[in-house]
């Protein structure tokens, strides 16, 4: 198993899905709308680019799969976060702080303009 | 909204097996709600934008699932440092990816500029494979490169065959060739059993043909030495398609028969289909390949010595040469016409590669064809090459970000041409699929000449053709815009471009622009010349009124109609069976019917000579009915028409000329004058000449009248006549009535090809239509893109300088003089272009002038007509982005300053 700090910096995709991801089990197509509506449709991923991530969190660890699950026509793979996610995930969120925190410092705001 | 929805999900095998199972159906799901998304905001239009930007994310990153899974299985891809170290295909995935993302961005973009290029690659990719099946590969016979033809030359004829008893003797004597055949491979039989009667093409050859062209013999035999001698027996070699047409499933060959024109062929063999080295013309076009083989022996027609129609084929020995081949030629030719005097031996003799004489009917329009579509693939690649400039401008800021955070100027060009590549590929794989439909429906439309040993198909060398291609627009529409973008990496600041290099991109397009409108000329030009052409062609009277006459030919069977007197008393009983009928207001016949694209001639010898001091020309021969010429509208200069009694039995023989053989006379007037024709068996009766008919483009509206001798039916009743009615009704209705008036008299003939006249007239003439036709789609498709080139680059100077124009109006400019400054960005380079492209034009036009009629390939008036009209296009289109610059407004453009 990897350390925590061979995972970072994340992508801001990743970053968004372990977001989504870390508040409750869900499936994919919920994390895309979760995602969308966070970011008030800022960052719209296409599905291409935000399964290839989920694929990837999934093969490094930061995410776990339930094959099947829930009701509906289909079954559809739930995901969870890993204690390795969660992990990530703060160290990440702790690595943005703080390079927010030393723009802040230097007057680089947004809200000064 | 559903295929959308198919679509996407069929690009999904773009990924992994692995990822698809994991993830296929939810990442439907997903792309269904963004499509529902889509289509609420913005419509159709928002379907097809989402469609293609999820695309281009799907081929993206499956690329890079693919290429991750052999190269770091962690780390997300990210512009490697350390470059040199990077593995190639990680790199070539990276750029990949990067080039995907960066036109999904720009979807309209994209789709503009693969759409262009798919236009231009499109034609020139379906040329080539025409050009490719046509001209390059090596014909489809057994060591095609050996392969020969024999061929006699005359001033009056050009170029022609041989008789066919001179082929086995030239071979006797001949130390040139391993093997020498000969073959006639147009004839048209009437075959009666099996089916219904039809005409079929068949080939008579002499021995050898069928083993010279390597034709595998799938069941039976070939034809063995005694089938090629005088009276031997009536057999026939088939192809597979034609036996499967008319016997079906059947294996064995089993003493099947074919009656032809009367006569019983047994079937002894069956070979794979053979191609036969000659050219279709536009009327036989789609028509049926020969399928019958008979021995020359059974062509009593054939046998004669004045008749030199064989094509002639051999396979040089081993290291003897085409050069060689024609000296011992001549040698034999000079001793057998000592040998037979009477047979009009030609004085000179050729010996050809057989593959260029095969391809030289279709290379002039072939090499025209592909010319132009390279042009407009030109064309299309300057018009990319300025979108791709214009981007360049905009994406100077991202490339100076890259710079800074350490990218090479190698590395950065190589991204871009990685984006051109993709571009490319894309655009020629559209282009590919239009290809594939050209292939099929070109060459179906016969205008090209192409021989029947073509075979044009969709194959590996058109495909890697069109990857060559796609590479080498790629270079060539990519490489400026990369250099440009590149070379300011380092340069300048992030957040503007500088002067200097938006002065030196706008002079970059400005020559883009002139290289494109000068192209455009080329193809305008050619376009021209080939419309004034066909116009001049369509205009030229035939000499005879070709409306409301239907022609059907027919040919009389051996069997029913062996002698003479059955067949004058068939035409009598026929021609008084159609005048009975209503409607039909005059009957007459011929053997060769104008603009049919038949002809008979004929040795003619003239009591009183010839200007040449000869007593002796040759004349093309029609045989006719008595109402001929009153039928077909053809005045009777002087003398008289044919009447009923002009037949061999009562009185002396008559007939009539044209007024291009009475030119040839030693005496002005030739009514009373005496002619006789040469036949096998030496000269016929003396004829009286009675009349003076005026000509008619017989051979093609192109071609000058030639010398005929009209000589009526009852003198000489052949088999072959087609049937001329004028008539009040249609040509249905005429046509199934005459079928009736026929079958009353003989239910066993073959009555295909009828067709009103106008219809050989107006097919005479389809091939330079349809010439002109192709060349008038690539000149518009032309003047489109350099339209759009044009005005694409006055919009972008528009857009870049409405700062200065607001300054200029707010220091007092008028508008028409801002309007002045803005055209001139596009109408300077256009004029200059437009020039140029007259210089090059008349330089290239030589190209066409074998494809012209009555037209100089300098026509001045096409010349300006065409400039004209390129040169006000281009106006209009650098007029609409141009009135932009004069609605600036300066106050809000000082108030951003």
């Amino acid at each position: 198993m990897l350390d925590v700090d061979d995972h970072l910096p994340l992508t801001t995709v990743a970053f968004e899905i372990l977001l989504a991801v870390g508040e409750r089990e869900t499936t994919g197509y919920e994390v895309m709308l979760a995602i969308e509506a966070r970011t008030a449709g800022r960052l719209n991923p296409n599905p291409g680019t935000l399964y290839r991530a989920i694929d990837r969190l999934v093969g490094d660890g930061l995410i776990e799969v339930t094959p099947t699950a829930g009701g509906g026509t289909k079954p559809r793979r739930r995901l969870s976060i890993s204690e390795l996610g969660r992990a990530v995930l703060a160290a990440e969120s702790d690595r943005l702080a703080a390079q927010i925190d030393a723009a802040r410092s230097l007057g680089a705001s947004g809200s000064t303009r | 909204m559903k295929s959308a929805l198919a679509v996407y999900r069929l690009a999904l095998v773009a990924y992994p097996r692995r990822f698809r199972q994991m993830w296929s159906d939810d990442m439907v799901e997903a792309m269904a709600h963004r499509l529902q998304q889509a289509s609420h905001r913005r419509g159709t239009f928002g379907v097809v934008a989402s469609l293609t930007r999820a695309l281009f994310d799907t081929l993206s990153t499956a690329l890079m699932t693919r290429f991750s899974r052999i190269n770091s299985p962690r780390k997300s891809p990210q512009l490697p440092r350390q470059q040199d170290r990077v593995p190639m295909l990680h790199r070539l995935a990276w750029n990949l990816r990067q080039a995907f993302r960066s036109l999904a961005h720009e979807p309209a973009v994209a789709a503009l500029i693969i759409g262009t290029l798919a236009l231009g690659s499109g034609g020139t990719i379906a040329f080539f494979g025409i050009a490719d099946a046509a001209l390059v590969r090596p014909l489809p016979y057994p060591e095609p490169e050996r392969l020969v033809t024999l061929s006699q030359f005359s001033e009056r004829f050009g170029r022609y065959g041989w008789a066919a008893p001179f082929v086995p003797e030239i071979r006797e004597q001949a130390r040139s060739y391993d093997e020498l055949v000969g073959y006639s491979p147009a004839w048209t039989l009437t075959m009666t059993d099996p089916g219904e009667p039809r005409a079929i093409p068949a080939a008579f050859v002499t021995s050898g043909l069928l083993e010279l062209f390597g034709a595998q013999l799938i069941t039976g035999r070939a034809f063995s030495s005694d089938e090629y001698l005088e009276g031997g027996p009536a057999v026939a070699v088939v192809s597979a398609s034609f036996w499967s047409r008319h016997f079906g499933e059947a294996e064995t060959l089993g003493g099947q028969t074919l009656l032809l024109d009367g006569t019983s062929y047994e079937i002894i063999g069956v070979v794979d289909d053979l191609r036969m080295p000659f050219t279709t013309s536009a009327v036989s076009a789609g028509a049926e390949s020969v399928g019958v083989w008979i021995p020359v022996s059974q062509n009593s027609f054939l046998g004669s010595r004045g008749r030199p129609i064989m094509r002639v084929v051999g396979r040089l020995a081993d290291g003897v040469t085409v050069s060689a081949a024609e000296n011992e030629l001549a040698a034999i030719s000079a001793r057998l016409a000592e040998e037979h005097p009477d047979a009009g031996l030609a004085a000179d003799n050729a010996v050809a590669s057989l593959a260029d004489r095969v391809s030289a009917a279709s290379l002039p329009i072939l090499s025209l064809l592909l010319g132009a579509s390279a042009l407009l693939l030109c064309i299309a690649c300057a018009n990319v090459a300025n979108l791709l400039l214009a981007r360049a401008s905009a994406r100077a800021a991202e490339m100076s970000i890259r710079a800074s955070l350490g990218a090479t100027r190698l590395r950065l060009v190589e991204q871009l041409l990685t984006e051109s590549m993709v571009l490319a590929g894309l655009g020629c794989g559209l282009g590919l699929a239009i290809s594939v439909w050209l292939l099929r429906a070109v060459p179906a439309l016969g205008f090209l000449n192409l021989p029947e040993s073509a075979v044009v198909q969709f194959d590996i060398r058109v495909v890697g053709f069109a990857v060559m291609l796609s590479m080498g627009t790629a270079l060539v529409f990519g490489l400026v815009p990369a250099l440009q973008l590149a070379g300011r990496g380092n340069t300048i600041a992030p957040s503007s471009g500088t002067r200097a290099t938006d002065a030196r991109a706008t002079r970059l397009r400005g020559s883009l622009v002139m290289a494109e409108v000068a192209l455009a000329v080329i193809l305008l030009v050619g376009a021209g010349l080939l419309t004034r052409s066909f116009a001049r062609l369509s205009s030229v009277d035939p000499g005879f009124t070709a409306a409301d006459v239907v022609a059907a030919p027919l040919t009389l069977g051996n069997e029913r109609w062996p002698t003479s007197d059955d067949r004058r008393s068939f035409h009598q009983q026929l021609q008084l069976n159609l005048t009975e009928i209503p409607g039909i207001r005059s009957v007459a016949s011929v053997n060769r019917v104008p603009l049919g694209g038949g002809n008979v001639f004929v040795v003619v010898e003239f009591e009183s000579g010839t200007k040449t001091g000869d007593e002796i020309a040759t004349l093309d021969r029609r045989v006719v009915t008595p109402n001929y010429f009153s039928t077909l509208g053809i005045p009777i200069g002087s003398g008289r028409d044919f009447d009923v009694d002009d037949s061999s039995a009562a009185g002396e023989p008559v007939a009539i000329l044209n007024e291009a053989a009475v030119a040839m006379l030693a005496q002005s007037d030739p009514i009373g004058q005496r002619a006789r024709l040469q036949f096998n068996n030496g000269f016929g009766d003396w004829m009286r000449v009675v009349g003076v008919a005026g000509d008619i483009h017989h051979h093609g509206l192109d071609e000058a009248a030639r010398p005929e001798i009209y000589v009526p039916f009852d003198q000489s009743p052949v088999r072959g006549m087609t049937i001329l009615m004028r008539t009040d009704r249609s040509p249905e209705s005429t046509s199934d009535a005459f079928k009736a008036a026929v079958w009353q008299l003989d239910d066993e003939l073959a009555l295909d090809g009828i067709a009103p006249l106008e219809q050989l007239v107006h097919n005479s003439v389809s091939d330079p239509r349809v010439r002109m036709m192709v060349m008038q789609s690539f000149a518009a498709l032309a003047l489109l893109l350099a339209g759009i080139g044009v005005g694409g680059v006055v919009s972008y100077t528009v857009a870049r300088r409405s700062r200065e124009y607001g300054v200029r109006m707010a220091l007092g400019a008028e508008p028409s003089e801002v309007l002045r400054l803005a055209l001139r960005n596009g109408l300077v380079p256009s004029a200059i272009g437009a020039l140029l492209g007259v210089g090059l034009a008349l330089g290239l036009s030589r190209w066409v002038e074998s494809l012209l009629f009555a037209t100089s390939p300098t026509d001045p008036i096409t010349y300006v007509a065409v400039t004209a009209t390129l040169l006000g296009l281009v106006a209009l289109a650098s007029w609409i982005p141009a009135r932009r610059a004069t609605r600036v407004d300066p106050v809000s453009i000082l108030r951003d300053e």
